[in-house]
């Protein structure tokens, strides 16, 4: 009866009801919307992030001076004996290690014309089969990525400014390490366009081995790049990696450079921390507010309940008994609350979702997705309403207190 | 039904009971020695002007408030010294308590309302019932156990009230002032019911009133004035009772 007593107590006053489930919703749905986006933020990051650098990348420490990055002065030169060091760990932690080669080149229309269309862009030659590379793997509008390690990937955006179509074929103009003007005629076998037009219109793929050629680098790489199966494990295995490295100094790999992700995203790493950190303390003041008003309104209703209570107790109800009915009563409006919260929240998610939140070109600067879409947790949901429950509880026990604690007389003497 | 096994015994022995209330700096003596003492089967009365004491005196037997200085004997057993949850317990299993302006609890209906103390005292479901539909036939409700507080009359609810304050077979009856939120038919249909239940059940009561004929109902009447008992009349052969 207990129980049954607490619930219609707090179908009896509504009203207050209603106020206090009305607080725990919003804050679990402000929990719940603020808690997606950024997962989604940190996923997309992540997402965005990872291609580009890898969990942990090896390049020559000169690229860091480097006045040209894409120059061939500050190669990885035993790049394939680096690989075989890492190999050699046999490291479960590692998943991938792959060796890319950026360049600059000249692309150029391959017709017979006065005046061809060219462009001048950043080539990358990695593996066909590359772990990385995602935004143009999965952005791919025609035909496939590097099949048998033929031909070049490009964006819609330079086919359109070359005026190439798919199947076409594009002049590569290079130099090699020895400064020697070489191209080749490669056929178009990929355009794909993904979410940053300056990547796309500064940006080609095609087969390392093929541009190691051309650029006479063969065995030589601008990075290497690793990749693990847990993000966590980057600065361990970056320690592991670098132990067995310094050996190859004396195969003319010196003063390589061994970086994780997170150091070669400082910047932006220290941006999202700052978001993260920024939202997480929206979160916690909505959560202070919600409880705020639920403690005030808590505190108002049972005074006014006082002679009710006096009552329960002069029949022999134990104070502490009467912290619990009361706390009871209050744990139904916000499992009331937290489920409409979930409800109201998950509406937010979806909007978002559908939409996608705008960002900015900040984020597009940054290297990521303007637009962001939340990621939706099982766990985090559950946790959202389980942490607007007890925000609940603990703004409520200060109330429960204050009755338990006063006189029986005193209860019973107030005003009905 | 007999309700006390110790017929020779004192339920209840007050004594030098004395209640201060400290206002600022102004000291309120309530209660300025109080002695006497409570038989089974006695139906007392307190009667005495308004602010004389009656309502701090009934509260402090009824282990609801604290007496400033003296001792509060309830079946033996001196409860004066109790912490706050053994207070709780006295009163669940000793007192019943009867109150002027009911004190139903509005959400419950009227087997649930009678029902709460059996609950508290953590009593079977069978046994619940058994004794809530004896008691609702006792006090003539049986036909509104379904029904809330707020659809009752105000006799309903005493009656209730009475029935709540008798379920856990208690010791002793406090009523303070059970009749003043009634008309005065209804008043003596209320005290007609306690005296039946007093010489049919021997349940014990003790009650407060300002109303003279409510007080002549009782076998004993003490007189309180400012703080002290000031006498005490006990009913002859048809004297004090009507
Ligand atoms: N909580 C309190 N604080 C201060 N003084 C109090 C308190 N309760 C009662 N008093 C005072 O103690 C005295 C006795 O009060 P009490 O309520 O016991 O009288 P009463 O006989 O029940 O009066 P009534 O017939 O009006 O109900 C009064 O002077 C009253 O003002
Ligand atoms: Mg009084």
């Amino acid at each position: 009866m207990i129980v049954s007593l607490a619930l219609r107590g707090a179908v009896k006053h509504w009203k207050r009801s209603l106020v206090t489930a009305g607080a725990v919703a919003i804050s679990c749905a402000v929990m719940l919307a603020i808690g997606s986006l950024l997962n989604g933020v940190n996923t997309s990051f992540l997402d965005s992030v990872i291609p580009n650098s890898g969990h942990i990348r090896i390049d020559g420490s000169g690229s860091k001076k480097a006045v040209n990055p894409l120059g061939l002065s500050s190669l990885v030169v035993d790049a394939d004996g680096v690989m075989e060091r890492i190999r050699g760990l046999q490291d479960p932690r590692i998943t991938a290690v792959e060796k890319l080669l950026s360049f600059g080149a000249i692309l150029v229309e391959d017709r017979a014309s006065a005046d061809p269309h060219n462009l001048a862009m950043r080539g990358i030659g990695v593996a066909p089969d590359t772990r990385f590379a995602d935004n143009v793997r999965f952005g791919l509008v025609e035909g496939s990525f590097l099949p048998g390690g033929e031909g070049i990937a490009i964006s819609q955006a330079a086919a359109r400014l070359i005026g190439v179509r798919l199947g076409g074929s594009i002049l590569v103009l290079v130099q090699d390490r020895s400064s020697q003007p070489w191209y080749e005629s490669l056929k178009v076998t990929g355009i794909f366009r993904t979410e940053s037009k300056d990547f796309d219109e500064t940006t080609f793929y095609m087969a390392e081995p093929k541009a190691a050629l051309m650029l006479d680098a063969s065995g030589s790489a601008r990075e290497i790049r690793l990749l693990l199966s847990k993000s966590g494990d980057a600065g361990a295995v970056a320690k592991a990696v670098a132990a067995v490295l310094p050996a190859a100094a004396t195969a003319g790999s010196a003063d390589l450079r061994i970086q994780t992700w997170q150091e070669i995203n400082a910047s932006i790493v220290g941006l999202l921390v700052f978001v993260n950190v920024m939202l997480g303390v929206i979160v916690v003041l909505f959560a202070v507010v919600a409880g705020t008003i639920i403690a005030n309104t808590t505190l108002m209703s049972v005074m006014e309940r006082l002679r009710e209570f006096g009552t329960m107790r002069a029949l022999g109800l134990r104070a502490r008994e009467l912290e619990k009915l009361i706390l009871l009563e209050e744990a139904f409006n916000s499992l009331v609350g937290a489920l409409f919260g979930m409800i109201l929240g998950s509406i937010v998610v979806a909007l978002l979702m559908r939409n996608g939140l705008d960002l900015g070109g900040m984020m597009e600067n940054l290297g990521l997705s303007r637009y962001n879409r939340p990621k939706v947790d099982v766990l985090w949901y559950a946790g959202c309403a389980v942490t607007s429950v007890i925000v609940c509880l603990i703004a409520t026990g200060g109330a429960a207190r204050a009755v338990g604690s006063r006189s029986v007389a005193e209860s019973l003497a107030t005003a009905a | 039904m007999p309700q006390h096994q110790h017929q020779h015994r004192n339920i209840l022995e007050v004594k030098g009971i004395t209640k201060e209330y400290h206002l600022g700096k102004t000291v309120i003596e309530a209660l300025r020695g109080v002695d006497f003492s409570v038989r089974p089967g006695d139906f007392v009365s307190i009667v005495g002007p308004s602010g004389c004491g009656k309502t701090t005196l009934l509260n402090i037997i009824g282990c609801i408030d604290k007496p400033t200085a003296g001792t509060v004997i309830l079946d033996g057993v001196d409860v004066s010294t109790f912490d706050d949850d053994r207070e709780a317990d006295t009163r669940l299993a000793h007192i019943g308590f009867i109150f002027q302006s009911f004190n139903l609890v509005g959400v419950l209906d009227v087997r649930e309302n009678i029902e709460f103390p059996l609950i508290l005292a953590k009593l079977p479901k069978a046994e619940r019932k058994a004794r809530v539909d004896y008691l609702v036939d006792l006090v003539g409700l049986s036909d509104f156990v379904k029904h809330k507080p707020d659809e009752l009359s105000g006799g309903q609810r005493q009656r209730v009230a009475i029935a709540r304050a008798l379920v856990n077979k208690p010791s002793l009856v406090i009523a303070d002032e059970p009749t003043a939120n009634l008309d005065s038919a209804t008043s003596l249909v209320i005290m007609e019911a306690m005296r039946r239940l007093n010489e049919e059940e021997k349940v014990t009561f003790i009650f407060s009133t300002h109303n003279e004929l409510i007080e002549r109902y009782a076998t004993r009447v003490l007189c309180i004035k400012d703080g002290l008992i000031t006498g005490e009349r006990r009913a002859g052969a048809g004297e004090v009772r009507p």
